[in-house]
Formats: structure tokens, C-alpha cells, sequence
């Protein structure tokens, strides 16, 4: 989405600024009766667009690379996890009135550092438990925002075909 | 991205916050009590630890509402307010409880 913006940004930029020594580029009187382009407004992430673009997929990455035992990748995905919860608690600390950043901490905090001791013990067992203990967390968070209908599981299948997510030595 | 679902549409103030173990995580299911004179509004604590009480009459000031929690097996160790900035009373005002096992 975020490409996508930016896509839109250059385009519009392209059509507002024809190249130079172009005809267009010349002082050309508009047309009577056009209307001047509006000039872009930047586009602020909702709550929703920072968790659907910044969380999600690196929980899904990080359950994939957990599953696959790739424990290197799994570790760069909580780290990744953990600077965009930083990051989104400071664009928006507050959620209809609740504090992100406590809710973010009482639902994702321990379960996070579960998640880091098994990566770091490489053990597949407990980092299924903590990896469910932390998506148990997203869906306790959602519930408090009273968004208990965005439901989080751990990825069956892997959404990004372009990544391999097993470890390579 | 308003106030109003904490506030419950009301005009008054509303609480929200987290009943804690002392130095811990959040305790769910813990009942969390807003008294004020005449009566009492009670509520219970999410999994998170999490409680919300909506909106009071426009009339209440919110000074006057004490926040209590309880839970079997706990007592109350104390009450944080945080700091509330005043003029708009549709901010909600966050009230911690921490209770400490008995």
C-alpha cells in the first residue's frame, strides 16, 4: 500500500511538472474556466493501515520461519515486530482514547520474550507455545480496541512465494 | 478516530485503565468499582487487565469518582490517576489498581 502511495505521488508530480523545454513547459495561458490540480496531501496511516502492513505480515513471517526451524530469520522477525510496535506507538499513541503503547506492552509483552527464549534455545516445541501465546496476545489487544473481529492465527501456508523460509547455512 | 466508544456517547467523564499485580502483568477478571456519591458502577477487568467505564453524567466531576478494584486472593496495594489535562471531559481519564496477592 505504501508502494502504491508512493506510485500515485510520482505520477502526480509527473503530470504536474511536464519536462522542461516542453511546450507545456513554456508559460502557457490555462484555459479559461480550468481548474488548478490540487496539490497531493500527504496520506496518514490509520491504526489499521500500520497494523495490516507492519505487524501482520512479519507475524506471519515469523510463524513461517519458526515452523521451518529457520531460527536466524525467526529472530530478525521479532526484532522487526518490535521496532514497528515502536514506531507505531510513537505515530500514534493513542486509540479512541487508550494508550497503545500499555496495551501493545500488556498484550505482547511477555509473550514476545517467550517467543525470543525459544528462538534463542532453538527449540521448535516452545516456540509453537510462545509463538500461539503471542497471537492469543494480538486477539486479547483487538478485543480491547473493540475490534474483536480481526481474528489472528498462525499462517497454514506461506503468503509471500518469493521468499524461501527455510534456513540456508 | 474519537473518544466516543469510551465514552459511551455520554457528557460526563469516563475511566479507563489497567488493574495490576504489584510490579506485574495485568489480572484479568478483577472487579473494578467507580464510586461516587449515591451509588456505585461496576465492571470487570479483560484479559489484558483492561477495564472501561463509560461515560458519567455531565454533572459528575471526576474527582469526585473513587476507583476500586478487587479480586479473590488479592488485596488493593493502591490507586494510580495519571495526570489529567482538564478542559475537555471527553478525555477519558486513566485510573491504574494494583493489587498485591493476600
Amino acid at each position: 500500500m505504501i508502494r502504491r502511495c508512493l506510485f500515485r505521488g510520482s505520477l502526480a508530480l509527473l503530470l504536474a511538472a511536464p519536462p522542461a523545454g516542453s511546450a507545456l513547459a513554456q508559460s502557457a495561458p490555462a484555459p479559461a474556466g480550468s481548474v488548478a490540480p490540487a496539490a497531493a496531501a500527504p496520506y496518514a496511516m490509520s491504526l489499521g493501515d500500520m497494523m495490516n502492513t507492519l505487524i501482520q505480515p512479519r507475524h506471519a513471517k515469523l510463524g513461517l520461519a519458526g515452523k521451518a526451524q529457520n531460527w536466524t530469520l525467526a529472530q530478525y522477525a521479532l526484532v522487526e515486530i518490535r521496532q514497528s510496535f515502536a514506531g507505531i506507538v510513537k505515530a500514534q499513541p493513542k486509540f479512541r482514547g487508550l494508550p497503545v503503547g500499555e496495551l501493545v506492552n500488556a498484550a505482547l509483552g511477555q509473550p514476545m520474550d517467550a517467543v525470543d527464549a525459544a528462538i534463542k534455545a532453538q527449540d521448535p516445541q516452545k516456540f509453537a507455545a510462545a509463538y500461539a501465546q503471542l497471537t492469543a496476545g494480538c486477539n486479547a489487544c483487538h478485543a480491547a480496541a473493540d475490534h474483536p473481529y480481526v481474528v489472528i492465527k498462525a499462517p497454514e501456508v506461506s503468503e509471500f512465494p518469493n521468499q524461501d523460509f527455510n534456513p540456508h547455512r | 478516530m474519537t473518544d466516543e466508544d469510551l465514552n459511551g456517547g455520554a457528557d460526563g467523564p469516563s475511566f479507563f485503565g489497567f488493574v495490576r499485580l504489584v510490579g506485574g502483568a495485568g489480572i484479568d477478571d478483577a472487579k473494578v468499582t467507580a464510586e461516587l456519591k449515591g451509588g456505585a458502577l461496576v465492571t470487570a477487568t479483560d484479559l489484558l487487565g483492561l477495564y472501561k467505564i463509560p461515560g458519567f453524567g455531565k454533572d459528575v466531576n471526576p474527582d469526585d469518582v473513587q476507583i476500586s478494584c478487587a479480586k479473590d486472593g488479592y488485596k488493593q496495594a493502591n490507586v494510580f490517576r495519571h495526570p489529567h489535562t482538564a478542559g475537555d471531559m471527553k478525555d477519558p481519564i486513566e485510573v491504574d489498581c494494583f493489587l498485591q496477592k493476600q
